[in-house]
């Protein structure tokens, strides 16, 4: 090996990055249009069914709900519906539009919707998903291929619940078939679809699913809604990519890899602007719930609980945590959201605080456990607050940070074994649909998936049903009903809201356009593809 | 114990020889003055609490340096200069651990498999020869999966898959000496194995041992504060290690670099001054390097 | 001196290994401390967390007696079933593979930088020495492999990233970009290898550009260590008499260096990158982090995360028989090479 070869390895090298850099930069433009989008849990099942938890920003992309709802104007938006009226007090006339068609070519017809709702349905029986939100319908009564009529039991507004965030999409019951499934509530069937399988409408198909990294989403060309959109530069393929740590988005963001961020450190905000990046704030109802373990000492003492949400320094958590892009909780229910009550807010007393927890007698040098999702640097924020007021109360937080998917698990350990639960866990809760009676599900006794308080009053189960048997009908007259459950749960403080968040979408304007209207409150986290437009 | 005191005194003229160079000189002082920075940080740092992350001033978060905060603060409000020396010690105590127990361990191991039996020596030798084959990230990865985190699983990962090298070398030192008489003479003699092996076999392969361990200092920090840096993402935020302080600071690389700067000039430095101090010393007491090189690498 | 003898003894070896290999896993998972179950099954909680763990008791047959769950153990990993991730859900040895095909991709290409640089720097070094350009080298590289690779990795990014804001062209992040990606079937888990096989040129040239930064990065360590140790070894050689009595005689300083030093000093260089190689892939998953690259190291964090000692038992079987493997290979290499080799 002579040094001359040192000069002739050098220039292949050269060679070699010069011809990489003239391709990557010099390329044709690309024919395909991609969008990534960076989301920071992996996808918890795209069952549309049986979905209960993020799989809801795939699930919109993949089905078609009958309506949409935007709280920000009151309106129902016909979607997969062309027509949905009120023909009777307990009936409802849903005509499906002419050319909607699966993705496997054939059409949607009533059938088909019939089947979706009553899978919903029967699947709840059995205590998997949402279906709760059709607890109103009586019978569906198909008339011919595209006209439906659902009986409801009693006054009941269906249009709420054909546009709710879960189970309220539209299906193939070709599904039973391609799976294998013997009945409705078959598990094969859970099982076919969240190894990747669906059969929808929407103006999406699932082209691959690697639930913890990435889920690869191609248009549908026949998509009935392509006309209706009227977005020409919407995106031929969507990648939602799984990144958990804010840091990561926010790098990806930069490089150019990522094309839409949901969840970047706040810190950044501001440089990420300067640096020609568009920041757009939403509002939402997702807000973060702290959730006490009711069966373990000492959080089993409501003096203790109160204690620990008096420590709690209200006035800066919203700026130190969100950087101000919140608003402090009250009360379980989120701001804006039918049933909020603004009276509901704590203030940060910690000689009250420590007054109780002496009263309670609890030892000085208790150690209290919480658990919080790891790569939420909210949540982290939050728990290194928390610890240094209790540590001012002579108590110590140990803070143990999980990915999602254990975090539920430690959660619902609370009904199983009660003393290894932790004493604290936040949960951070979106709406199902427009109903204060979602929040405050969440102290239903035997919700075992969401119920992390191991809360169990049989009184508040009964007086929470009557208001939404009320609320079903007539919302406004079910609201004082609400009211008066959240103030008895003020006073026994199971859980508590600590904020509502705002969320942050950061995207690089020269590459995508993330309209207004690809966001919603209600349907929180999904971006409706449909309405992004992929400039370069 | 007169192994001891010779294989120090055979180290200091090691030093000796050594501090001829300039090199050396910055080094071993810069090395130095970093341990016993390290050693004394938590008593000498400005905020302790904060340094070991028990507190936490959200509000005064990613501050840049200032008078009261000389090296700024992290995004948890911390101190980083506390942090910073806190990590220091972790980094220290730990090498130091490492290298002496692994270099201790590897030292009667592998002498004691020059003069066991064959079928002893097979084992030790094979023993050696598996844990070599180990990574030991991956190791201190399982070590922590199953014992759920902490200092101990990465200090046992790593003395786990250092010690085999000192082992190796121990065991070719002490196969040379085995066929001289002033170790057969002795087994003539009826006396014990062990006797043997630490009266005369031990003192003979302690120096060579001793200057190995001394030049891998700096390879053992840098592989503890890798490993650190790699599992930092899904440790505890609260730890004060260098390697997980570097790995969350670079969120804020290209916005507050101060909090990545500090922590990462001080493990380089503490990484750069062990191992140039540990070369020069091995190329001091190796002057013929080329057949070492072959007999153990 | 390579004999059949020695290769087929060194493999006994390394096949011996391999199995200690396999039986050091086995301690590792049926003697982790608390329940081996309920590590196995990623200590799970809540709901079906009972049927997990029976689960997870039913495959290790942790009720069977010693030696059956050791010939299962060992049956089932020479099979090829390693066991199902906890956190990705899918077979435990696809995703190893996989993990470590990046990985080593890196490891590849970093050494294809280091060895030849390297090589060059110390002869360089070492034809001047005492001399200002020695010197250079030396600090330069003491200073550069001894800084931890991570952070060299930390402001390579940074002055990359600064650099194309400042060209405005693409930042190098990720192994390929997202949208080359879409399109692309990963068959081996090393793009550069696959591109290659499948055609794709584009893909080729956009991971070969992105590689080169990381691999780099990588390099400088082996890079640097070689470069002082040719130093010194070249340095030694040319002070022998033959090597003196051959420049006397006329002979051109390339064929000096060609005849009379490399071989001296090529067996140095294969016996360190054995070494190295091992020392490279811990260093090597740091070094993904930084520029975003999945890997083994990003297998690991998950892992890390979630319990998943199957993936990391997995991993470890797997990097340790290569790591075997590799070092056999390099013996044999070395005795080849160096007839002093004593066997």
């Amino acid at each position: 090996m002579s040094r001359r070869l040192l000069p002739v390895v050098a220039l292949v090298l050269v060679l070699a990055v010069v011809t990489g850099a003239f391709v990557l930069l010099y390329r044709q433009p690309q024919e395909v249009r991609v969008v990534v989008y960076a989301y920071r849990d992996a996808i918890t099942g795209i069952d549309p069914g049986a979905e209960d938890d993020v799989g809801v920003v795939v699930l919109h992309a993949l089905y078609d709900t009958l309506l949409r709802y935007d709280p920000r104007t009151g309106e129902y938006v016909p979607w997969l519906a062309e027509r949905f009226e009120k023909v009777a007090e307990d009936r409802w006339l849903i005509v499906i539009r002419k050319g909607a068609v699966f993705h496997d070519g054939s059409p949607v017809t009533a059938e088909d919707v019939r089947f979706s709702i009553e899978r919903a349905l029967a699947l709840y029986e059995e205590g998997i998903g949402l279906g709760f939100v059709w607890s109103c319908v009586k019978e569906v009564e198909v008339l011919n291929a595209t006209h439906l009529e659902v009986v409801t039991d009693g006054p009941c507004d269906l249009r709420r619940v054909a546009s709710a965030a879960y189970s309220a999409f539209v299906y193939s019951r070709r599904v039973l078939q391609l799976s294998g499934a013997a009945n409705l509530t078959d598990r094969k069937l859970i099982e076919w679809f969240n190894s990747g399988n669906e059969l929808g409408s929407g103006p999406y198909r699932l082209r691959s699913y690697k639930p913890e990294r990435e889920v690869v989403l191609e248009r549908f060309r026949e998509w009935w809604g392509w006309k209706v959109v009227n977005n020409p530069r919407a995106p031929d393929v969507v990648v939602i990519r799984i990144v958990e740590d804010p840091g990561e988005q926010e790098r990806g963001l930069r490089a150019g890899e990522i094309h839409i961020a949901s969840s970047v450190p706040r810190a950044v905000l501001k440089s990420l602007r300067e640096g020609g990046f568009e920041v757009r704030v939403a509002d939402t109802y997702h807000n973060f719930i702290l959730m006490f373990n009711v069966l373990r000492w000492p959080t089993n003492v409501t003096e203790v609980r109160r204690a620990i949400a008096l420590a709690i320094p209200w006035d800066s958590v919203v700026s130190a945590c969100l950087h101000g892009y919140g608003r402090v909780g009250s009360g379980l229910i989120p701001y804006g959201f039918p049933g909020y009550d603004p009276e509901l807010r704590l203030g940060q007393d910690l000689e009250e605080a420590a007054r109780l927890l002496a009263e309670a007698r609890v030892a000085g040098g208790t150690e209290l456990e919480i658990v919080i999702t790891s790569g939420y640097d909210e949540e982290e924020c939050f728990a290194q607050l928390l610890a240094g007021e209790l540590a001012k109360l002579g108590l110590r937080l140990r803070i143990t940070s999980l990915p999602w998917d254990l975090v539920k698990q430690r959660g619902t350990e609370v009904w199983s074994n009660p003393e290894a639960a932790p004493h604290m866990i936040i949960n951070d809760w979106w709406p199902t649909y427009v109903t204060p009676y979602d929040y405050l599900s969440l102290l239903e006794c035997g919700y075992v998936t969401w119920n992390w308080a191991g809360y169990c009053d049989e009184e508040f189960d009964e007086r929470l049903w009557e208001a939404y048997e009320v609320d079903l009908a007539d919302l406004e007259k079910a609201l004082p009903l609400y009211q008066e459950l959240q103030r008895y749960i003020y006073e026994e403080l199971p859980a508590i809201n600590l904020w509502d968040m705002r969320h942050i979408y950061v995207y690089n304007p020269k590459k995508v356009l993330l309209p207004e209207r690809a966001l919603n409150p209600l349907y929180t986290y999904v971006v409706f593809f449909e309405y992004v437009e992929v400039l370069s | 114990m007169t192994t001891v005191t010779e294989a120090l005194r055979d180290l200091l003229r090691l030093i000796r020889r050594a501090w001829r160079r300039p090199a050396f000189r910055v080094a071993f002082s810069l090395a130095l003055a970093l341990t016993v920075l390290g050693l004394l940080g938590p008593y000498v740092a400005p905020y302790p609490l904060q340094g070991l992350g028990v507190e936490v001033v959200s509000e005064r978060s990613l501050l840049p340096p200032s008078l009261e905060h000389p090296l700024g603060t992290d995004a948890m409000g911390r101190d980083i200069l506390s942090r910073v020396l806190f990590g220091l010690w972790r980094a220290t105590v730990v090498t130091l651990l490492v290298i002496s127990v692994s270099s201790a361990l590897g030292l009667f191991v592998g002498s004691a498999a020059a003069i066991l039996p064959k079928p002893a020596e097979t084992v030790l030798v094979y023993t050696m020869e598996l844990f070599i084959s180990v990574p030991s990230v991956l190791l201190a990865a399982a070590l922590v999966a199953a014992t759920g985190g902490g200092l101990v699983p990465l200090t046992v990962a790593l003395i786990a898959t250092w010690w085999p090298w000192y082992g190796r070398v121990a065991y070719t030192q002490a196969r040379a000496l085995r066929e001289l008489d002033f170790v057969n003479l002795p087994r003539l003699f009826g006396l014990s194995r062990l006797y043997i092996v630490r009266k005369h076999i031990v003192p003979h392969v302690v120096s060579p041992v001793l200057v190995e361990a001394l030049s891998d200092l700096g390879s053992v920090v840098i592989e503890m504060s890798t490993i650190t840096f790699i599992f930092g993402a899904s440790q505890s935020i609260s730890e004060p290690d260098l390697g997980v302080m570097v790995g969350l600071g670079l969120r804020y690389i290209t916005t507050h670099p101060w909090v990545v700067l500090s922590p990462a000039l001080f493990l380089a430095l503490l990484a750069i001054s062990f191992t140039v101090f540990g070369e020069v010393l091995y190329e001091e007491a190796n002057p013929v390097l080329r057949k070492r090189w072959f007999r153990w690498f | 001196m390579l004999t059949l003898n020695y290769i087929v003894r060194r493999s006994a070896l390394s096949l011996a290994l391999i199995v200690g290999v396999l039986l050091l896993s086995f301690v590792l998972t049926y003697y982790a401390p608390g329940d081996p179950a309920l590590t196995w099954a990623g200590r799970p909680r809540g709901p079906g967390a009972l049927e997990a763990v029976e689960r997870a008791r039913q495959e290790l047959g942790l009720d069977k007696p010693l030696w059956y769950q050791l010939s299962a153990y060992l049956q089932r990993f020479l099979s090829g079933d390693w066991g199902i991730s906890v956190k990705f859900k899918t077979p435990v040895l696809g995703l190893v593979v996989r993990g470590f095909a990046a990985s080593l991709e890196l490891v590849a290409y970093s050494f294809l930088i280091a060895v030849p640089l390297g090589y060059l720097l110390g002869i360089s070094a070492a034809l001047s020495r005492g001399g200002l350009r020695d010197r250079v080298i030396y600090y330069l590289s003491v200073a550069i492999s001894g800084t931890p690779r991570f952070i060299t990795a930390a402001a390579a990014y940074v002055s990359l990233y600064v650099l194309s804001q400042a060209l405005g062209t693409p930042v190098i992040y990720g192994r390929v970009s997202s949208e080359l990606r879409v399109g692309f079937t990963e068959i081996t888990g090393a793009i550069t290898v696959d591109s290659l096989i499948q055609g794709r040129l584009d893909v080729l040239a956009d991971s070969l550009l992105r590689i080169i930064p990381p691999a780099l990065v990588l390099s400088t360590y082996p890079m640097g260590v070689l470069a002082r140790v040719v130093r010194l070894a070249v340095a030694e050689t040319l002070e022998e008499e033959y090597v003196r009595q051959a420049v006397s005689l006329g002979i051109p300083a390339d064929a000096v260096l060609k005849r009379y030093v490399a071989p001296g000093v090529v067996p140095v260089v294969t016996q360190l990158s054995g070494l190295f190689f091992s020392y490279s892939l811990v260093e090597a998953m740091a070094v993904e982090g930084v520029f975003g690259r999945e890997g083994l190291g990003y297998l690991l964090v998950k892992a890390l995360e979630s319990s998943d000692y199957p993936l990391i038992v997995g991993s470890i079987v797997l990097v340790s028989a290569v790591f075997v493997v590799a070092n056999t290979v390099a013996d044999v290499v070395q005795a080849k090479v160096n007839p002093r080799v004593v066997v």
